[in-house]
């Protein structure tokens, strides 16, 4: 034990986004030592990718919004799958949240009359999201950043946590190497946050960073821990498509909550032919009506029309611009259109929308004030993640909590544009308040020196005088065949091919070499989460082969329509010495005043 | 599409280092860091390069491309001259890591000497024009305590919050970069923060002592490097700078400004 | 703190790894900087050839002109020895608003001390460095120079009125415009742009405010906006005014000198 710098801390926070800086501040103020370990500098996290707002009834817009109306709309956009209490703690506090936010220093867009100024978005029934412009996350990021230094928070950059260590069932601490030299750290800790983040790295286009590879969905998976919707991945509808080194680069729905509309290469406005069943009559059925919104919106009018089809949920619009591009209706780099530059004036789109503009203009040469974008899905947000206490974020391992996009349960099938920043902070905080005050009930756990240096071996098998694999092409490989097998629309038979794939990368992965030594060594830091993209692929696989029906963010062309039955039943994922297994467990039971909520109108 | 891109890449530490020439193939509307990758994926899967969003929002992958301080995934391979070499370095005003990955652990320790946002209370941050004219309405939000403020007076402020700290400003400083002064001054990009929260509507914090003593402001000699470097296009020095300088010369050099406080001391 | 590696090493003057033409433009900016310092110092000393028109022993049919090198033109007194002329008196006004403005440093500094020479080019004088907390923390008092010049704004308007009375024939003064006229209006009006886009200026009206509320806000509001939104291009006016004035007084020389006649155009 002694070849490891070891730490001892009450909470471990892992992961500095914005839930697992919110976890950490939270943990602090209630009186537990804490570490926040990142595997980025701390303020690079991905939250800054997120651009179009944290979504919180704070009704300043418009006055009718209520938590209850925030969450009907969370539950029916996710296919009412989601944990119903995560749902409604989300709807009630987010509110309060974004105010904290402000009162640490958030400069939020305002209203005219100097309040917090809320945006449309896909999916929500009333402008509901604070922003900043298209940069919200970095909004976030940088106030959660600034409180953080200023908490007795002890931050570790640059140290990616391999392992959870635990004492018996509970947890005791967690192992992982220091990136910049390679060196091996143990934290001891009574309690841990997971704060991971999500897992796209697996997919070929995604919007997401090198950090999304599944992490702590694997550690908490390795540890014996629940995972819960996991066969739910997002695909964000409107990703770059041109030019080829930033496919998959987000574009934020903003544009469309600003008015941008989708055409296809016809230069047909396509979405009205694609409003579900479930939100018939709640949308425009013609341009006029459309059109009519859009103006009484940007007058501030209370709109008498009814919303645009854009503003659907993400699961169906990206399925529509998939569905256009497949019949031949595409854009001329195999995308669809979204276009607001005949929509709104050019200095407002450089206002509200600096960094799209910024983004095309250097990266694609397209000036988004005088011509269209070109988008298509990108792999974006997995709705899966560690079943958690939706009261205390607590996973079915004792101490081991989860917040943020690894947290499991609150969106369902299907999670809302804007829902993400604000489950971010809502759930930071829940996990943080807990973790501090398990840590106060419990005493240090022991770590297992054996256990260390099992997995400690296990990482430096990658180096070596044998030829091997280069793990870079492994990875490839997997994200193509993701994106070919696993992407939107699923098949039994593309499923069970997936599966075989991953049994022969795992193969691979396990011989591949890397050259150099220990020290900042991207090509061993990816051949190590090779490992964790492999087993959580393989437990969206499975998933996605159990669910024999389409909802929300999984399409079964094998089994188009929604199933009742299905909609009682979340899909658990938990590793026993057989491997990976999925189970079927029941939705528990609603309270019927929420349920009234739903039925409504 | 056969085309080949040579780099030259320093590769090496603090103490020692090479620069060293590789050749990958470009692809249209291909980027330097998109280059680097390739590095990694064809030749040196060791090649040391910090990254995140790949869009220019993180500020990660900040380095000096031909000379010049660039985010490198926003640093476009055609507009330099096929068939030349292009030169990517580590950023120069911190100690190098390993490779294109410098040590900018300095700017960590400067933050936290700026102390935090601090709340006004909040009556007085109240908008009395906003209470007359929006009647009954604000008077209800006046009794629950709303913080208020302008688009306009947020519009400021949100020109500095866009910085992604990428510390291009930091490594373009002279004071930094040639004169080293890490231990005397604060650099451009903490101007910018201090800035954001001195001109914060809301904030009733005081950090002219600060920047003026412990930053340093006085060091910089307004050269603009760190303007002309921003990914961001913030203007860090007409307003942050010099702002901060005019706000200084108020409290500290101001000779007249400095009788009146001695003649009336509570004005 | 920074590298050590001799690959990485850039410390002497103008090392750098730009490829692009970096150093054109201070060394552009140093010719004009000491053009224009040797011109007017030349001009300041000459005593001779500033102002022309009536009520100045020259050309007095002409309206009233007088070079802005020289303006307020003070009466001096006899026992100053006689090179003394009355512009050394009053140019250290413009010359030390010019001095202390927040754009001409930039310019100096990099052109004439090359400290440094240009961004991400390395310097020479690396030991000592005290920026501005040293000699230069005069620097500071911008803002005084800033009353001063815009004293001299007034003056320009004097003058650009003056331009404009032209002795009648039968005794009087009636309006009129001569190419002089436009001269020193042109350069009224670059003055007044550059003076009135000055980085003090605009912390005076409304920058140094965190709030723009209250009575008078909405009005400092506003005029810091119109002061910001011509401080943009501080830089810009900077030079055309330095050229105006230098061309001003170039004409009213040439005119007083007999070199070429004004035009009168009505």
């Amino acid at each position: 034990m002694d070849k490891y710098q070891t730490f001892e801390y009450d909470v471990v926070v892992i992961g500095a986004g914005g839930a697992g800086l919110r976890a950490a501040i939270e943990s602090s103020a209630n009186g537990a030592k804490t570490a926040l370990v990142c595997k980025s500098l701390l303020g690079k996290a991905h939250t800054v990718m997120a651009e179009g707002g944290m979504a919180a009834a704070l009704a300043n817009v418009e006055s009718r919004d209520s938590w209850k109306t925030h969450f009907r709309d969370t539950m029916r956009g996710g296919k009412f799958l989601n944990q119903w209490r995560m749902a409604q703690l989300h709807a009630q506090e987010a509110p309060d949240r974004v105010r904290e936010l402000e009162s640490w220093g958030a400069v939020f867009d305002r209203t005219k009359d100097g309040r917090i100024l809320q945006r449309n978005f896909g999916g929500h029934t009333y402008p509901r999201l604070a922003h900043v412009g298209d940069r919200t996350g970095l909004e976030m990021i940088r106030t959660l950043q600034d409180k953080g230094i200023h908490s007795g928070i002890d931050v570790h950059m640059e140290v990616t946590i391999r392992w959870i260590l635990k004492d018996g069932n509970r947890v005791a601490g967690c192992f992982g190497y220091q990136r910049e030299s390679g060196r091996f750290v143990v934290y001891k800790a009574k309690a841990i946050v997971l704060a991971t983040g999500g897992i796209g790295r697996s997919w070929e286009i995604t919007s997401n960073s090198w950090e999304y590879t599944a992490d702590g969905h694997a550690m908490a998976l390795w540890a014996g821990a629940d995972l819960i919707d996991m066969e739910f991945v997002q695909f964000h509808p409107t990703g770059m498509v041109w030019p080829p080194s930033v496919r998959g680069t987000l574009i934020t729905e903003g544009v469309r909550g600003e008015g941008g509309v989708l055409l296809n290469g016809k230069r047909e406005r396509f979405m009205f032919n694609y409003i579900p069943d479930m939100f018939k009559g709640e949308f425009a059925e013609t341009e006029e009506e459309a059109n009519q919104w859009m103006a009484q919106t940007l007058a501030g009018e209370r709109p008498t029309a009814r919303r645009p089809p854009e503003l659907l949920t993400r699961d169906v619009v990206a399925r529509a611009i998939r569905r256009e591009i497949r019949d031949g209706r595409g854009s001329p780099h195999g995308g669809v259109f979204l276009d607001i530059a005949s929509r709104r004036k050019a200095e407002d789109i450089k206002k509200k929308l600096p960094s799209m503009y910024h983004q095309f203009k250097e990266l694609a040469d397209v000036d988004i004030t005088t011509d269209p974008m070109e988008v298509g899905p990108t792999c974006h947000y997995a709705m899966g993640g560690v079943r958690v206490n939706p009261e205390t974020q607590e996973s079915t391992v004792p101490g081991l909590f989860a917040a943020g996009e690894v947290g499991g349960g609150m969106h369902g099938a299907n999670r809302l544009g804007g829902n993400s920043l604000s489950d971010l902070l809502v759930f930071g905080k829940r996990a943080g308040e807990h973790a501090a005050k398990k840590a106060k009930e419990v005493s240090q756990g022991t770590i297992n020196a054996d256990e260390v240096n099992r997995v400690a071996a296990e990482a430096l098998k990658f180096f070596g005088d044998e030829q091997g694999e280069n793990p870079y092409a492994i990875h490839e490989e997997l994200r193509l065949m993701m994106q070919s097998l696993v992407g939107i629309v699923r098949t039994d038979e593309d499923l069970r091919a997936a599966l075989a794939k991953i049994g022969e990368y795992r193969a691979r992965a396990a011989k591949a070499k890397v050259g150099g030594n220990i020290q900042y060594n991207p090509g061993w830091h990816l051949a190590l989460d090779l490992k964790n993209m492999l087993d959580i692929s393989e437990a969206v696989t499975k998933a996605a082969l159990e669910r024999t029906e389409s909802r929300g963010g999984h399409t079964r062309e094998d089994f188009p329509e929604t199933d009742k039955e299905w909609g009682k039943v979340n899909c658990v994922v938990r590793q026993n010495k057989d491997g990976i297994q999925v189970v079927r467990e029941p939705r528990p039971p609603m309270p019927a005043e929420l349920e009234e909520l739903l039925k409504k109108d | 599409m056969a085309e080949e891109a040579i780099l030259h890449i320093y590769r090496g530490n603090n103490d020692k280092g090479e620069m060293v020439e590789y050749r990958v193939p470009v692809q249209p509307g291909m980027v330097v860091l998109d280059a680097v990758h390739a590095v990694q994926a064809m030749y040196s899967p060791d090649l040391a390069v910090r990254w995140n969003c790949k869009a220019g929002k993180c500020g990660s992958c900040s380095g000096e491309v031909n000379g010049k301080p660039r985010l490198m995934c926003m640093d476009r391979m055609d507009k330099y001259p096929a068939g030349e070499p292009i030169v990517i370095r580590p950023i120069k005003s911190f100690p190098v890591m390993k490779d294109l990955a410098t040590d900018v652990s300095w700017n960590y320790r400067v933050n936290k000497k700026i102390p935090p946002f601090q709340m006004k209370p909040v009556a007085t941050s109240l908008r009395d024009a906003d209470a007359k004219s929006a009647g009954s309405e604000s008077r209800r939000d006046s009794a629950t305590a709303e913080p208020r403020f302008s688009q306009e007076e947020a519009d400021r402020v949100q020109e500095f919050r866009k910085c992604i700290e990428c510390y291009l400003c930091q490594n373009v400083c002279h004071v930094l970069r040639d004169h080293e002064k890490h231990e005397e001054f604060g650099g451009p990009r903490f101007f910018v923060r201090v800035a954001s929260l001195e001109m914060h509507p809301l904030d009733c914090g005081d950090r002219l002592e600060l920047v003026k003593d412990q930053l340093g402001l006085g060091f910089c000699n307004i050269t603009r490097c760190c303007t002309e470097v921003c990914p961001e296009h913030i203007h860090i020095t007409d307003n942050a700078i010099i702002p901060l300088k005019e706000r200084v010369v108020d409290r500290f050099y101001d000779p007249i400004k400095k009788l009146l406080r001695i003649v009336f001391p509570k004005a | 703190m920074a590298s050590n590696a001799a690959t990485l090493r850039e410390d002497s003057l103008g090392q750098t790894q730009r490829r692009d033409l970096w150093w054109v433009q201070p060394v552009a900016m140093a010719a004009a900087f000491i053009a224009f310092i040797i011109y007017a110092t030349y001009r300041g000393l000459a005593n001779a050839d500033y102002m022309y028109g009536h009520g100045t022993g020259k050309l007095p049919e002409s309206a009233y002109f007088l070079s802005p090198f020289y303006s307020p033109l003070l009466a001096l007194p006899s026992w100053l020895p006689a090179w003394l002329g009355p512009a050394i008196f009053v140019m250290w006004m413009p010359a030390g608003f010019r001095l202390t403005c927040y754009y001409a440093r930039r310019a100096y500094y990099r052109a004439l001390f090359a400290d440094p020479p240009a961004c991400a080019v390395a310097e020479m004088c690396k030991k000592n460095y005290k920026g501005e907390r040293g000699v230069w923390i005069f620097q500071n008092l911008h803002r005084y120079f800033l009353y001063l010049a815009m004293l001299l704004v007034l003056m320009h308007v004097y003058h650009v009125v003056e331009a404009c009375r032209w002795p009648a024939e039968g005794g009087g003064m009636r309006f009129g415009v001569s190419v002089g006229t436009l001269v020193i209006a042109v350069d009224l009006l670059f003055l007044s742009l550059y003076v009135f886009s000055c980085h003090s200026l605009r912390h005076l009206v409304g920058g140094r405010l965190d709030c723009f509320s209250g009575s008078s806000g909405e009005s400092r509001y506003k005029l810091w906006r119109c002061c910001s939104a011509l401080n943009e291009h501080h830089g810009k006016y900077f030079w055309l005014s330095l050229f105006t004035v230098g061309f001003a007084d170039f004409y009213i020389w040439m005119v007083a000198s007999g070199r070429i006649h004004d035009l009168r155009l009505f």
